[in-house]
């Protein structure tokens, strides 16, 4: 008997052990496999199609001034290049009395260098942009326009010539905060919108002339723009913003797969050892017989090897539903085209990880193999062994490090990794804390009179079939769907739904100096302006700001992006000074400005710093004389740089505020602003709060959706710990019924029982859930905690029942078996 | 003439087999006086486990007719047969079959429990007492030597002053000196109360204590 034959003999006469371990193994590497292949799907749309994502070989923001100079200057330098130029500027539109917010794209001919742009009747973009407008179909049902009725913008009527039917640089159009309207960038200019000082985004691209790298093309823009600190990007190493944000939602989804197949792997511990739990008898006989122990943790390497095998395979298919899932899910928010091929490396690292952590949970099992003695099979009732407390705290502790280095092959961020395992060890504890004291203290009352409830109570008392590690398990699952449910009601309410009536709700920008009394007046509304400029950073301390690299977390804000500069005396509604002492210093001469805290850790700016802006191509240095803690909670306009007067008081400069009206109020203002002005844009908040929602609304989607993976594999757990303990139940129910209790009584014994340990995976589900819900909501997004206990309550009451159903579904063989079956001694 | 308190008649048995029925029992007789103590011996796999499952209404004949107490077993729904079992008969195995999770107080308890619904320990306790196991009430099955498992199997199966005690090969795992103690013990506490005693051995020394012995053979009983 080799022990291949061995393990394939015990596999078929024991197949629902053998299915248990499977499938703990399947659905704990289906999610992994299939986010795995979903994200390297998506890196290869996205290098597929990157070039046209980007619309060219580089792309350069700046100011338009110096956008102007780097255009002349690439031209000199390859003339047989490609250049094309756009801005982008919300504005108010107005189509008779409806006004509206619009992305108004600003292209010049020739754009996009690469990938195209499509219009509903089929005509070169170019062609029609230099007609009049090509709006997103949105903007015709917004507005009640058609194709041949105008526009105004900024006063200025322009007819509707086109459709936008899609476009490759910017598919995403889930994102977008008002629909977008394309035009020529010489009629855009003719609008009067793009006044110095006025919020848009100005870009430059560039195509690489044949014969020269793209390379070269990028390091020779770099070091033009690294004096004015123009961000350039190509799309030979950079992604868009979009897919970088898809690219972290992916990150922690990759976190909730990692919680599934951990919670797999204690379903595969519990399988194992139900599995061995059977077969005690053949153990002690084989051993009786004279068998080296090598012998059996071979057979029963092979017997977990096999069903590995299979799992992985079961897992592959899993994980291919779940890649398809999660396109589904995210639909529209991913902005490249997804095509599912094999993607051989990411697939083999994820089954690596999947298979290592397997071996992981298997080991303590198999070592309880040591512990089987060849008289078993001379005792008639099952030993019952205790439990090794050392050993499993020997084998943790040896298996932590290698469990974070599969973490961290997975994610691939170390620091994170770390924290994600200690979470998770830490949550770990707490659960099984929590089950340890419940059960405990349910089996420490005094043992009630009811017949009924007192066998319920001696049934906690049940040992061994890794009791207390499927509840702790169950309670985990149940706490990730908690936390999940928790997050999101507390997000949606605080930053989609709800609105103090003494935080502002719209916006108002590209105010002009001359109009804000008028402005005022229509407003008749309490509302701060401030005045606005932009610019950027260009050297700390005479350094390249682009040599300053950000501490900890590669992403985040960047120190070489355009800012909204302000100035004024007196400390902003939103701020407090943390260091400097005050928020200016009279000792200082010349300029001075104020920073942000969080520029200090994360790139090291400090009071006493000499800092060069670039505004409007013009340079001004000044003194960092504070740094200041923003609360953005406060809701009105934030600024990182805060001048003192007289530096940026003569520079073009405009103005914004915000404050709060009512719905009603707020459209007559956006009514009147698009007539008298119409280079006032108003930011209604509530539609932001919108945009919010539907992002939330669609992540939510997806994250519930792996969640319940989560779910399932505590729920597939719990059937492996009930199908371990069914012998004993089997036994339990024939003697009960020997003396006289009746079937419905003995079910009565068994369900009371599952409630209680239903019960102690709720209660543990309920420490464990919003404590983690807290940390993320609080903590991570510095935003307060609501706990809505009541229906918490009723959820997790109604689960516990749902929960004692299936085990009481479950473990109903047991109340059927025959009486000889069990009585008769063998 | 009294009436029997048990009469089986023409009982068969049959399992499903993979080539056809299998026939355990094929037409047993047998009667037994309130009071009376009858032997069921038998070579290993003649039937005698199943014999008593069907006399305990623990499973239905394939054919036949038993009365308990003037009740009909064989045709009863499973309700009425646990309130036949909780109130006439005890049970005690070879194996003893104690709750695991029960103390001894409780798993002697139970089929009182079962009855009143209730935890009633008094009985139980006196009964423990007479056994010699009151220093024990409070230890679980693993906490107990063979001997004392036994004793507690009796006490559970005497505790709701039952009419008849159905015991299986109950000495068939212990020593030779606690297997007499045992049977002493049985015997004192079934015939002496006038409770009859139906007792499966293979020990022809303590089929020779009954008052009558029969023989499993071939399906049928037999008077020896």
């Amino acid at each position: 008997m080799t022990p291949f034959r061995f393990a394939r003999r015990e596999i078929r006469h024991r197949p629902l052990h053998a299915a248990l371990f499977a499938l703990s193994v399947a659905l704990g590497s289906g999610v992994l496999l299939g986010l795995s292949g979903f994200s390297a799907a998506v890196d290869r749309g996205v290098r597929q199609q990157a070039r046209e994502l980007w619309a060219a070989d580089v792309t350069v923001e700046a100011s338009p001034v110096f956008l102007d100079a780097l255009e002349t200057w690439a031209r000199d330098r390859w003339p047989a290049g490609q250049t094309a130029r756009s801005v982008d500027a919300v504005s108010m539109v107005r189509a008779g009395e409806r006004v509206g917010q619009a992305t108004l794209s600003g292209i010049s001919p020739g754009y996009p260098l690469y990938g195209e742009i499509r219009t509903g009747s089929g005509r070169p973009v170019a062609d029609q942009t230099a007609e009049g407008l090509v709006v997103a179909p949105k903007i015709l049902a917004q507005f009640g326009v058609a194709v041949g009725d105008a526009l105004v913008i900024n006063r200025t009527a322009i007819p509707i010539v086109d459709t936008l039917a899609g476009r490759t640089d910017a598919p995403a159009s889930f994102f977008e905060f008002a629909p977008t309207i394309l035009l020529s960038l010489d009629r855009l200019r003719a609008t009067g919108l793009l006044a110095p000082g006025s919020r848009s985004l100005n870009r430059l691209f560039l195509n690489a002339p044949p014969g020269v790298a793209v390379d070269t093309v990028v390091r020779a823009t770099r070091e033009r723009a690294a004096e004015e600190t123009a961000e350039v990007r190509t799309w030979t190493t950079d992604n868009p913003g979009v897919l970088r944000f898809i690219q972290r939602t992916l990150t922690y989804l990759g976190f909730l797969s990692l919680l599934t197949l951990t919670l797999g792997g204690i379903g595969v511990a519990s399988a194992l050892q139900s599995a061995l739990g059977a077969a005690l008898k053949s153990t002690g006989m084989i051993l009786a017989l004279g068998a080296p122990r090598g012998f059996l943790l071979r057979a029963w390497a092979a017997w977990a090897g096999a069903l590995l095998v299979a799992g992985l395979a079961g897992g592959l298919v899993l994980g291919r539903g779940v890649s398809f899932l999660l396109t589904a899910l995210y639909g529209d928010m991913i902005p490249v085209n997804v095509s599912f091929g094999f993607p051989g490396r990411a697939l083999l690292q994820a089954a690596l990880v999947a298979g290592a952590t397997t071996v992981l949970f298997a080991a303590l099992p198999l070592a309880r193999l040591f512990d089987v003695s060849p008289n078993t099979v001379l005792s008639w009732e099952a030993p019952a062994f205790a439990p090794r407390p050392g050993r499993v705290a020997i084998l943790s502790l040896a298996a932590a490090p290698l469990l974070y280095f599969l973490v961290w092959l997975q994610i691939g961020q170390p620091v994170l990794s770390l924290i994600y395992v200690a979470a998770l060890a830490l949550l770990g504890a707490v659960a099984t804390l929590c089950v340890r004291l419940f059960l405990g203290a349910a089996a420490r009352r005094p043992a009630p009179r009811s017949v009924t409830a007192r066998l319920a109570h001696r049934g906690l008392r049940r040992r061994g079939a890794f009791q207390t590690a499927s509840a702790v398990a169950l309670g985990l699952a149940f706490a990730t769907v908690l936390a999940l449910g928790l997050i999101q009601e507390n997000l949606t309410r605080q930053m989609v739904e709800s609105f103090p009536e003494n935080m502002p709700n719209a916006f108002f920008i590209n105010l002009q100096k001359n109009q804000r009394d008028d402005f005022r007046a229509r407003l008749d509304a309490p509302i701060r302006l401030f005045p606005l400029v932009r610019g950027r950073v260009v050297t700390v301390n005479g350094k390249p700001v682009a040599d300053r690299r950000a501490r900890g977390a590669d992403e985040g804000d960047r120190l070489t992006r355009e800012f909204g500069l302000t100035f004024g005396e007196d400390l902003l509604p939103t701020d407090t000074v943390v260091k400097g002492g005050a928020l200016w210093d009279e000792r200082v001469e010349g300029p001075q400005v104020s920073g942000f805290i969080e520029h200090h850790e994360r790139f090291g700016l400090d009071v006493g710093d000499q800092i060069e802006f670039s505004v409007l191509g013009r340079r001004l240095a000044a003194t960092l004389v504070s740094l200041r803690a923003i609360d953005q909670k406060v809701r009105q306009p934030f600024f990182y740089f805060y001048f003192r007067p007289g530096v940026l008081d003569d520079a073009p400069h405009t103005y914004m505020g915000g404050t709060h009206l009512d719905a009603a109020r707020l459209v007559d203002v956006q009514r009147s602003l698009a007539r008298d002005m119409p280079n006032v844009t108003v930011i209604d908040v509530t539609e932001i709060a919108r945009l919010t929602g539907r992002v939330l609304g669609r992540l939510a989607r997806v994250v519930n959706a792996v969640g319940l993976f989560a779910f399932g594999a505590g729920l597939l757990l719990l059937v492996s710990s009930l199908v371990a303990a069914l012998p004993e139940r089997r036994r339990e129910a024939v003697l009960y019924r020997t003396l006289g209790a009746t079937g419905p009584r003995v079910a009565a014994v068994f369900a009371l029982e599952f409630l209680w340990r239903g019960a102690a995976a709720s209660v543990t589900a309920l420490v464990v859930g919003p404590l983690a819900a807290w940390a993320v909501v609080h903590r991570v997004m510095d935003l307060p905690f609501r706990f809505p206990a009541v229906a918490v309550g009723l959820g997790v009451a109604a689960a516990t029942g749902l929960l004692a159903l299936l085990s009481l579904a479950v473990s109903l063989p047991a109340l059927r078996t025959p009486p000889m079956e069990v009585l008769r001694y063998e | 003439m009294t009436e029997p308190l048990l009469s089986a008649r023409a009982l068969r048995k049959s399992y499903p087999g993979a080539r056809g029925p299998l026939d355990i029992l094929l037409g047993v007789n047998l009667t037994l006086a309130p009071g009376e103590f009858v032997a069921v011996l038998g070579a290993s796999g003649s039937g005698k486990s199943t014999l008593l499952s069907l006399l305990a209404g623990l499973d239905r004949p394939t054919a036949g007719e038993i009365l308990l107490d003037g009740e009909r077993l064989d045709d009863r729904p499973e309700r009425d047969l646990a309130r036949i079992r909780r109130e006439k008969i005890g049970f005690v195995f070879q194996a003893f079959h104690l709750v695991p999770s029960l103390n001894v107080i409780e798993n002697v308890a139970l089929p009182l429990a079962f009855r009143a619904g209730a935890m009633d320990e008094g009985p139980a306790r006196a009964l423990l007492d007479a056994l010699g196991l009151s220093e024990r009430i409070g230890h679980f099955p693993d906490q107990l030597s063979g001997g004392e498992k036994q004793r507690v199997a009796l006490a559970r199966a005497l505790v709701n002053d039952p009419k008849i005690v159905f015991a299986d090969e109950p000495t068939g795992n212990l020593d030779a000196a606690n297997g007499r103690r045992g049977l002493d013990l049985l015997e004192a506490h079934t015939r002496a109360r006038g409770r009859a005693l139906v007792l499966v051995t293979h020990d022809t020394d303590i089929a020779d204590r009954a008052d009558r012995r029969v023989l499993l053979k071939d399906g049928v009983l037999s008077p020896l």
